[in-house]
């Protein structure tokens, strides 16, 4: 018989510190009495799930240990005939995302990365390409069963599909990215598999009016993903492979990338195509280029890059796209949710922090130093919110990440926020000071 | 101390603004539960959030307690008085504040009417989606506080997803807002934890809610059963085929002759055992094969019959026998329960056998009409109160009713709310550490209980608050 906790000796380094131990609890007991054994000692944990996406956090306060939910994975229950889903939090995403496809369904979560858990997408909220019909993580949500700081195991939420017996917590701790508990399991709402699937892609103009009919059709009742892309220089930024004819030279310059995702019956698909090809010379793309394209956007090519994600009203995405063009990112736009991820600086990386580039724009004169690059993105994040948006940082290289809070923060919630975090987490052992105004 | 309170709101609110006199208190007893009334101190009528915030601050100067409320039309007691507490009557802020169709949202006050949102934006080719049954009457700032559903909950979803942002006014008078047009927050998801929250949390005085397309195309059928277990099997059949109607409705026997008896006549035949109304709603050119995918799903269940209303004036009456049935349910008994309970929707069948086999056992008059789409039962019982024994009868029901729901994976209500009415039923589904949970919460909002007291969460024996001071407002008993 395996021990309820595997430890093991690993190295994990997060923005802050480290950890150099990580236990792998295979029950939900065990990781009750090892979160309730960490809370009498007042020591602190990293949770981890898939591990994708640890460095986007403001820093760590000292870690001793992290505690890993990859052996708590698997789905208990299936049924097809209600379209609902219970999955361990170390499941990941995808391994759910072919087991429901099986049966008709499909899970509204398509968050990148082929590791990326389900506790992990949860506790992040992490949107993927199709947010515009997916919606929202915790729309997905029915019910979570967690383990508290101090070893409590709860739940909230139930597996029906409405619900409103009490709070609704699983809004709260969605999101929340591990700050109030650890999530064990959930109860996942499916939605049927669209009868017919069609993906495009092309490359159009680079132009405000061009962008703004590409807005507008994105609107279009069988869009699943409706991707911009577009680097500072208009050269390929994101390669997410349309299988364009065109030669590479003809791509290359000075144009966006479109990538189209169309799903539902067959006859409403073929009337959304039809319109999409006409107007944008659309042609037919590799099925996955989708979810390839989110994969690709997410990677951070360099230990000097930046990658940031805003979330603005429709009518906001083209200043939001041109100012972070003009701060020398590249971007790949959701036109339908109005979801905006940019990065940049990949070629940066062996310099030192006192010479941080971002884009091609400033490649070739002086470098500015990480204090006027701190601002400009910290510029970036006013018009956002200005605009009635919302803006955080992926990752950041080390000499932003002292400068730059990677979340941002509602002005005037701070005391709610600090109250909240001293309820669930008095001795301050979940994640310490990696999220929202210093939880 | 009282009478300095009252002198106080006047001063924000003015003297009409303020009702003290019995006769003017008498209809704020109670919200759609009409057990258990209570008379407040006194009912404030304010326009604007400062207004808000000053009352707040009024009360908690005099130490009284306060409870949002909005049109009274919440089913489980939400807006109920508690003895010596100011009704916070919020059915003035009814202004639609600004409408960015380009965005498709709204901002509006809490008092605006849900019907009235519509309405105003539907020139735009735009809707509000939530509708509860009583959107001629319930307000949004309602809608909001219990989470409401409504028909076309199914495809549409709650209340919840169509809140973007808020403005909420906190149980110590100060003013925040949560959220961001964008739909997202920085930081903790507040919107979301504020949305069902029936008013404990705060006073919430603007809203920023998602304004969605008119269909290009509708379809209403009207599915004709032998037995509500037949219609039951056939949402079954309907959720397994992949189609997502905008509503999956049904009217059972006894709602259907009540209803026929009734102004609401909607001209439905004697002799089905059970109405399924089904919507599909969407692009023309998909619509045709929908209607075929939900046809065979209703003959394979041996429906007896199946209409399509060919025309607007059709669809409103098959929707008639829907929308009128809590008024014509009102002919049967000089009172109606209406509960509200949630089951996996493929264990429809089951529990509504179960359902009857309770009802008929305390020999109570029980009707059902219910978005099955959802697994969301509305069983009716139809009684009258001034009997005492069927009144016993009644709650013993309910309780088994719930029960019965619990044990079928199910929940306690889908979009009532708990408030004071299953309050003391919050333990048939969860545990001390659940509810130590959302204890926690409320007391990041509302530390000492002043805001709607006594809702929601039970107050337990084996919980030991961090200040035993600090609950004060809870001590109160309810009922
Ligand atoms: C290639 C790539 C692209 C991405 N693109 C996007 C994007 O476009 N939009 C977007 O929103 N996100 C994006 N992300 C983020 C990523 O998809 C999510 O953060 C991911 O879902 C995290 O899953 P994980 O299992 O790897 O979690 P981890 O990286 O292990 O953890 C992420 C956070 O969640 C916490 N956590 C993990 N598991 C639990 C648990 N069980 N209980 C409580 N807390 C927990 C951790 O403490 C940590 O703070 C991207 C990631 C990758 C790798
Ligand atoms: C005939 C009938 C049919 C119904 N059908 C449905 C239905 O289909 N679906 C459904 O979900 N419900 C339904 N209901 C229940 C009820 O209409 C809803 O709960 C509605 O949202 C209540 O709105 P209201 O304005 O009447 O709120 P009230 O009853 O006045 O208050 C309800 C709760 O909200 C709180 N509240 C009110 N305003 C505020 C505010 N500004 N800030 C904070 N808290 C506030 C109150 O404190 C209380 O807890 C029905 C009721 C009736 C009588």
């Amino acid at each position: 018989m395996s021990p309820p906790v595997e430890s093991s000796r690993e190295r994990i380094e997060i923005p802050g510190g480290f950890v150099e131990a990580v236990d792998r609890p295979t029950d939900v007991e065990a990781l009750s009495a090892l979160l309730a054994e960490r809370h009498a000692r007042s020591e602190a944990v990293l949770v981890v799930g898939g591990r994708t996406r640890l460095a986007q956090a403001n820093r760590a306060e000292k870690l001793a240990a992290a505690i890993s939910l990859e052996a708590l994975a698997g789905i208990d229950v299936f049924e097809p005939d209600e379209g609902v889903v219970h999955a361990r939090a170390g499941t990941p995403i995808r391994a759910l995302r072919e087991a429901v496809a099986a049966e008709g369904w499909e899970l509204p979560l398509d968050p990148p990365g082929a590791a990326t858990t389900v506790g992990g997408t949860i506790a992040s909220a992490a949107v993927g390409p199709r947010a515009q019909v997916f919606g929202r993580v915790a729309d997905a949500v029915l019910g979570l069963e967690l383990v508290g700081a101090d070893g409590a195991v709860t739940k909230c939420g139930g597996r029906v599909v409405k619900n409103v017996t009490g709070y609704d917590m699983a809004k709260l701790y969605t999101g929340s990215f591990g700050t109030l508990g650890v999530v064990t399991g959930a109860w996942l709402r499916l939605r049927p598999k669209p009868a017919a699937r069609v993906v495009l892609g092309g490359r159009v103009a680079r132009d405000a009016a061009t962008f703004e009919a590409a807005r507008i059709a994105a609107r279009a009742t069988t869009v699943r993903a409706f991707v911009w892309s577009e680097s500072p220089t208009g050269s390929a930024a994101y390669g997410a492979g349309t299988g364009s004819g065109r030669s590479a030279s003809d791509a290359a310059e000075d144009s966006a990338e479109l990538v189209v995702e169309l799903g539902g019956g067959e006859a409403a698909v073929a009337q959304d195509r039809e319109a999409l090809v006409r107007a944008f010379s659309l042609i037919p793309a590799d099925p996955l280029a989708v979810d390839r394209l989110g994969d690709g956007r997410a990677q951070a090519a360099s230990a000097a890059a930046i990658g940031l994600r805003a979330r603005v009203v429709p009518t906001q995405l083209d200043a939001l796209r041109q100012a972070t063009l003009a701060a020398g990112l590249s971007v790949s736009i959701d036109l339908g949710a109005g979801v905006l991820t940019a990065r940049g600086g990949e070629s940066s990386g062996a310099e030192g922090a006192g010479s941080l580039r971002i884009g091609a724009r400033e490649s070739g004169g002086a470098s500015p130093g990480a204090g006027e690059l701190a601002r400009k993105l910290l510029a970036l994040r006013e018009q956002t919110v200005a605009s009635g948006g919302v803006l955080r940082f992926d990752w950041l290289p080390a000499a932003l990440a002292e400068r730059i809070d990677v979340f941002g923060e509602e002005p005037g919630t701070r005391a709610l926020v600090v109250s909240l975090k001293q309820r669930f987490d008095p001795r301050r052992i979940l994640n310490p000071g990696r999220f929202v105004a210093g939880t | 101390m009282r009478g300095g309170v009252i002198a106080r709101l006047r001063e924000i609110v003015g003297d009409a603004g303020c009702l003290v006199r019995p006769g003017e208190l008498f209809a704020y007893e109670c919200d759609g539960l009409t057990l258990s009334p209570k008379r407040p101190l006194a009912v404030v009528l304010p326009t604007t959030t400062e207004q808000v915030a000053a009352i707040v601050r009024a009360c908690r100067e005099a130490g009284v307690a306060f409870v949002p409320r909005g049109a009274g039309t919440g089913l489980s007691g939400g807006a109920h008085a508690t003895e010596n507490s100011i009704l916070i009557e919020c059915s003035r802020m009814n202004r639609i504040l600004e409408v960015d169709a380009e965005n498709r949202c709204a901002v509006v006050q809490p008092g605006v009417v849900n019907a009235e949102l519509s309405a105003a934006v539907a020139s735009l080719g735009l809707f509000y989606a939530p509708d509860p049954s009583s959107q001629q009457a319930c307000t949004i700032g309602g809608n909001v506080a219990e989470n409401s559903g409504g028909p076309h909950t199914l495809k549409y979803g709650t209340t919840t997803n169509h809140v973007l942002a808020l403005e909420l006014v906190l149980p110590d008078g100060s003013v925040e807002r949560f959220g961001s047009r964008s739909g997202e927050s920085q930081g903790f998801d507040f919107v979301g934890a504020i949305v069902g929250s029936e008013g404990t949390l705060g006073i919430v005085t603007e809203v920023t809610v998602r304004l969605t397309p008119i269909p290009k195309a509708v379809e209403t059928l009207l599915v004709l059963f032998d037995d509500v277990v037949g219609a039951c099997r056939a949402v079954g059949r309907v959720i397994r085929s992949g189609v997502v109607p905008a509503a999956l409705e049904i009217v059972d026997r006894r709602t259907i002759e009540a209803v026929e008896a009734s102004v609401y006549a909607a001209g439905l035949p004697l002799t089905a055992g059970a109405v399924l109304i089904v919507e599909l709603d969407g692009l023309p050119v998909s619509l045709a094969g929908e209607i075929a995918a939900i046809r065979a799903a209703c003959e394979a269940e041996r429906c007896q019959a199946i209409e399509i209303a060919r025309d607007e004036a059709e669809r409103k009456r098959f929707w008639r026998a829907r929308k009128g049935a809590f008024g014509a349910m009102g002919r049967l008994a000089p009172d109606l329960y209406v509960h509200d309970a949630v089951v996996p929707r493929m264990r429809l069948p089951a529990v509504l056998e179960q359902v009857c086999e309770i009802c008929d056992r305390y020999g109570l008059k029980l009707a059902n009409v219910f978005h099955a789409g959802d697994g969301n039962l509305h069983p009716n019982i139809c009684f009258d109160r001034r009997d005492p024994d069927e009144l016993a009868r009644v709650m013993a029901a309910g309780k088994e009713i719930l029960e019965a729901c619990v044990a079928a994976g199910g929940v306690i209500t889908g979009e009532h709310g708990v408030g004071v009415e299953k309050r003391d039923y919050m333990h048939l589904v969860f545990g001390e550490a659940d509810l130590a949970a959302m204890r926690r919460l409320r007391d990041t909002f509302n530390p000492d209980g002043a805001c709607n007291p006594g809702k929601i969460i039970p107050t337990t024996r084996f919980c030991v608050e961090s200040d035993p001071k600090a609950r004060g407002y809870d001590a109160v008993p309810i009922a």
